[in-house]
């Protein structure tokens, strides 16, 4: 359910493209027909229904079916030892793009893109060169994140602005670029919202436990924060929760996490599904990038935001102006990193 | 049911696994059967992917192939389980539940890759023989404190065995993730080592060795088998092993240092698990993430294989063979999709070991089924108290059975 | 079972030897049937011919498995070539002291010597190194390994040597050589060297356990309670071997809860009582002499 909802603005975007690229189909030599093409997915071994990166590829996989009309070939791992003959059954089954769900799979690829030279490769969230002797068969699927975190940032300081709020606050997994890159667009955003906003960020080391992201976020709302973003996966959730008690706002993380109740303001989205599909569509065009990464952002519809909660819905139309300012490029240089 | 006496030594101590086996299946099937899928078209196609097939003359041409490709990951997938089987089943010898195979694996996962990416001007073979001795002695070393904490204090193995798991887990958990000292220097913020150089592979024999062939890891399994079959029937220590596994107070009667023999058993059981992670580490994973440690089932399927192997070395690799196989032919590129859902057949790996385990661990089929006496009449059950000598032993056996009759005995497990 | 059974049947072998009215049946009767000829309860032996000392225990305190006092400066000699009986009610610090002269128990104070070697707390291999053999009180929990074949069982003392082992390794040819002469030379039936001990009767059971310890020629043969659970069969040659061992000049120190066998069989009694050696007592001393000395009572103390 949440998934075609958290789809709004960048399905109906791929849509469109989708439908140019299948009407250009026909016409070009390096394209190839869809009804021949199989997209194949291997998740790592958190499973299909891990309410992250695989269940989005998946649901990803399931739009290009739907909307590309291409086949699909799904193979979920169940130990790190399936990825290596997983990624080599799709290959031999001549898929024409076999993705792999996250960084996990880096040595497998390494060593299976080197084998299957004519096929081609996409890795979910990793840069290409990353991988061991840097195919020229694999392309990376990375994601603006702090676009997103821009997005989510400006919201909140538009309600902080409005509500008189004078503090917010960002909890991060770690002090990592993929976390980071969130937290100092969400700064960035929130400053041009409101200047005179208040920023406390901390990071809980851990992607799982939900006491510790729960403890920071407390700690945070004690001293004055009324909208807590987190950054921190699984951990993360102990930190909305913790918004919820407290009568604070939470900021969901990655997929859409409306779903957990009307105190979610928005969510800052990394949109494995619609990189997946646009990568096919790309590929179906003649188009790859070759050893290099197809960067996903507002403009692809691979970042951007999640449903708006009631208070956020008030400035539905300023956040979308934002959001069209990123695309156009008049708000560029987000920064990646916290000062 | 009484066994007629015509039925050998060797004939009774297969029938109880094997019954097991059929019961696990039969059970599995019966799921099957009740939601909808052919359990006799799914049985045929787990098969097919174990690529035991491969063992048919008459399968050739591309079916051929993929069953030499499936037969390889069948053996690369039994060659840790033998080695964590054989690293619970050497504990049951000496009445011991080792439940803490898996934490030996961990700490041997992380020397392992630890050793096998730092030093890299070492000979390449040497480095192999460094990364794997360095695994077996940590995980022994790790063991021989659960062994250790009985001889001096007392604390039951299964406790601080467990125990001994999630340390092992959690501290291999923050070497490896973000900023933690063991993250590779590639890894840009994933939660993952540091991959192993090519010179540091295990070779590989049968297959091609960028796709996961079969490596030189199933002979390393094997021959931990002869040395556990050696050890265990052949030496005074095998000797003293199982002498305090059946009687702690007959042992301790005859001389034997009971405390120190729990310390150097599970140093061994360690040193067992600890090579099965360096089979697995050199022989395809060639890097550890946290998902790796923390999504490893290796070290507690070896309680399974132990139990269905009667803590014997031919039983254990057996039934690792079994399990490999199971895991890979239930596994998703192998399983016909028109008979059974993939996500759903390694759900029924699951099943048939968690089968097989239960009616291991009962005694269901030996006493309810076969009637064979529960353990030897005595007050005082023994964990690894050997059923299969409490048979009528057979005469035509006698003169090796005087020393070749020490190796037998399900373990009955204590929990 | 003359006070209780109407009629008694006698199984040997297998076979009904035959059943009797209990009106017909005396207990000597009743034991040939069992064992197929006159049995001998009074144990015909030779007066005891002692040389020096080779068991001496001097103010020997062991604690029980609670951590209490169960020997409690216990003092004993015991000869060569005579059997000293040491009698008590259960319970009076027999098994511990037994278990420290074997070396499985270290003691917390005192001194126990073997023919002039100090073996105290030095473990059971440094005992029975000493010359110490030991037939244990419970030979299902501590004589025997049940699941073991008879070959192991009867190797458990002298598995670390050759030609049971070299360098660590078994050799199953001199295990097999081992049981099939020890079984033969003290008629263990029920079995052959690969059978289990948990097998046999009890009696051969006992057999088992009597032949490994005295074929490793000891000084001193420690039996606790050694035809406890047995037929008359197996009490008569264990009592017949005990004498044997006495007579070949060794020293032999029988526990038992047994007046009748402690008195046909010592040449010397002693009485524990709370852990201590209370009286000394000749072998014609009375049942109710010993009772009160075994009960704490001072009239007869010796």
């Amino acid at each position: 359910m949440k998934i075609f909802m958290r789809l709004s603005v960048a399905a109906a975007l791929v849509a469109a493209l989708t439908a140019l690229s299948i009407g250009a189909a026909g016409s070009s030599a390096s394209t190839t027909a869809a009804s021949k093409f199989t997209l194949g997915i291997v998740a790592d071994t958190g499973g299909l229904n891990d309410h992250g990166f695989n269940h989005l590829a998946y649901e990803g996989q399931l739009e290009a079916k739907a909307k590309l009309g291409v086949k699909i070939q799904t193979l979920q791992a169940t130990s790190s030892a399936d990825y290596v003959p997983y990624l080599t059954k799709e290959a031999e089954d001549g898929d024409n793009l076999v993705v792999a769900v996250g960084f996990d799979f880096i040595t497998a690829l390494g060593q299976v893109a080197k084998e299957f030279p004519k096929t081609k490769f996409a890795i979910i969230d990793t840069p290409a060169d990353a991988i061991a002797g840097k195919p020229k068969n694999v392309e990376g699927l990375t994601f603006e994140s702090q676009q997103s975190g821009y997005l989510v940032g400006y919201l909140s300081g538009l309600v902080s602005k409005a509500k008189g709020y004078t503090t917010i606050s960002s909890v991060g997994g770690q002090d990592i670029p993929s976390v980071e890159s969130y937290i100092a667009g969400y700064q960035a955003g929130g400053k041009a919202a409101d200047p005179s906003l208040k920023f406390l960020n901390a990071y809980s080391d851990d992607f799982a436990d939900q006491a510790k992201c729960e403890t920071i976020a407390d700690n945070q709302i004690g001293e004055g924060s009324k909208i807590v973003f987190q950054v921190a996966g699984g951990c993360g959730l102990g930190a909305l929760q913790a918004a919820k008690q407290k009568g604070a706002y939470g900021i969901g993380v990655d997929a859409d996490q409306s779903y957990l109740g009307s105190y979610i303001l928005t969510s800052a989205l990394k949109k494995v599904d619609v990189a997946v599909e646009a990568a096919t569509a790309s590929l179906l065009k003649g188009k790859f990038d070759a050893g290099g990464d197809i960067v996903n952002s507002v403009a692809t519809g691979g970042t951007g935001y999640g449903v708006l909660d009631a208070e956020g819905k008030k400035f539905a139309g300023q956040l979308a102006k934002v959001l069209a300012e990123i695309k156009s490029g008049k708000i560029k240089n987000i920064p990646v990193t916290v000062k | 049911m009484k066994l007629p006496p015509s039925v050998s030594r060797t004939g009774r101590a297969l029938l109880v696994p094997l019954t097991t086996v059929v019961i696990a299946f039969v059970v599995a099937g019966l799921v099957m059967g009740l939601t909808g899928t052919n359990p006799f078209k799914t049985y045929v196609s787990i098969f097919d992917g174990t690529g035991l097939n491969w063992l048919f003359p008459w399968v050739g041409g591309q079916t051929r192939t993929i069953a030499s490709q499936d037969l390889q990951q069948t053996l690369v997938a039994t060659a840790p389980l033998i080695l964590t089987g054989l690293a619970v089943a050497f504990a049951f010898r000496a009445g011991l539940f080792n439940i803490g195979a898996q934490g030996q694996y961990t700490v041997g996962s992380v020397l392992a890759i630890w050793v096998g990416t730092s030093f890299t001007h070492m000979n390449p073979v040497l480095h192999i023989v460094a990364s794997i001795v360095a695994a077996a002695l940590i995980g022994g070393a790790w063991a021989a404190l659960a062994g250790w904490l009985k001889a001096v204090v007392g604390t039951h193995e299964v406790i601080s065995t467990i125990m001994l798991n999630w340390i092992a887990i959690w501290v291999a958990t923050y070497l490896f993730q973000e900023n933690g000292p063991l993250q590779g220097k590639q890894a840009l913020g994933n939660p993952v080592s540091n991959t192993l150089p090519n010179n540091v592979h295990l070779p590989v024999f049968w297959g091609n060795p960028a796709l996961q062939g079969l490596d030189v890891g199933i002979f390393i399994g094997l021959a931990a088998a002869v040395v556990f079959w050696a050890i265990m029937n052949r030496s005074t220590l095998g000797y003293e092993v199982r002498a305090v596994g059946h009687n702690p107070d007959a042992a301790r009667g005859a001389g034997i240092n009971v405390a120190r023999n729990y310390v150097v058993t599970m140093a061994i059981c360690g040193a067992f698990a600890g090579l099965a992670s360096s089979v697995d580490v050199l022989g395809w994973q060639f890097q550890v993430s946290t998902a790796d440690i923390s999504g490893s089932q290796v070290g507690f399927l070896g309680i399974a294989v132990a139990l269905l192997g009667r803590n014997t070395a031919i039983g254990t690799v057996a039934a690792a063979l079994l399990f490999g196989a199971l895991e890979t032919g239930t596994a998703a590129d192998n399983i016909n999709a028109s008979v059974i859902n993939p996500e759903l057949a390694p759900q029924l790996t699951l099943i048939i070991e968690g089968l097989v385990v239960l009616l291991v661990s009962t005694d269901l089929i030996a006493v309810r089924l076969l009637g064979l006496p529960r353990r030897l009449g005595l007050g005082r059950p023994e964990p690894g108290a050997d059923l299969a000598q409490a048979l009528e032993p057979d005469d035509a056996a006698a003169q090796a059975a005087a020393v070749e009759g020490f190796d037998a005995g399900p373990a009955t497990t204590g929990l | 079972m003359l006070t209780i059974a109407d009629r008694v049947t006698v199984l040997r072998r297998g076979r009904s030897m035959g059943t009797v009215p209990r009106s017909g049946a005396t207990e000597q009767s009743l034991a040939r049937m069992v064992v197929g000829r006159d049995v001998i309860f009074r144990v015909e032996k030779q007066s005891a011919k002692p040389a020096g000392p080779i068991l001496t225990v001097e103010d020997l305190r062991v604690l029980d498995d609670r951590g209490l006092d169960a020997v409690r400066g216990a003092t004993l000699t015991v000869r060569a070539g005579e059997i000293v009986a040491l009698a008590g009610v259960d319970g009076n610090g027999q098994s511990e002291l037994v278990q420290a002269i074997t070396g499985i128990r270290p003691p917390v104070g005192g001194r126990i010597e073997v023919d002039g070697v100090d073996v105290t707390g030095r473990g059971v291999r440094a005992a029975g190194t000493a010359g110490i053999a030991h037939i244990a009180e419970d030979r299902h929990r501590i004589g025997l390994v049940l699941p073991f074949t008879l070959a192991e069982n009867l190797a458990l003392r002298r598995y670390r040597a050759a030609p049971l082992s070299r360098f660590g390794w078994l050799n199953p040819k001199a295990f097999f050589t081992l049981a099939k002469r020890l079984l033969g030379a003290f008629d263990v039936r029920g079995g052959d060297p690969g059978t289990p001990a948990a097998a046999l009767s009890g009696g051969n059971q006992q057999k088992l356990c009597i032949a490994r310890e005295i074929d490793s020629d000891p000084k001193l043969l420690v039996a606790h309670q050694p035809t406890r659970g047995l037929d008359v069969g197996a009490i008569e040659f264990v009592h017949s071997q005990l004498i044997e061992q006495r007579d070949a000049g060794k020293g032999v120190l029988l526990v038992s809860l047994e007046s009748e066998e402690v008195r046909s069989l010592a040449d010397r009694i002693l009485v524990i009582y709370e852990g201590r050696i209370v009286a000394e007592f000749p072998p014609d001393a009375s049942e109710e002499e010993l009772g009160i000395a075994m009960t704490g009572g001072t009239v007869a103390a010796a």
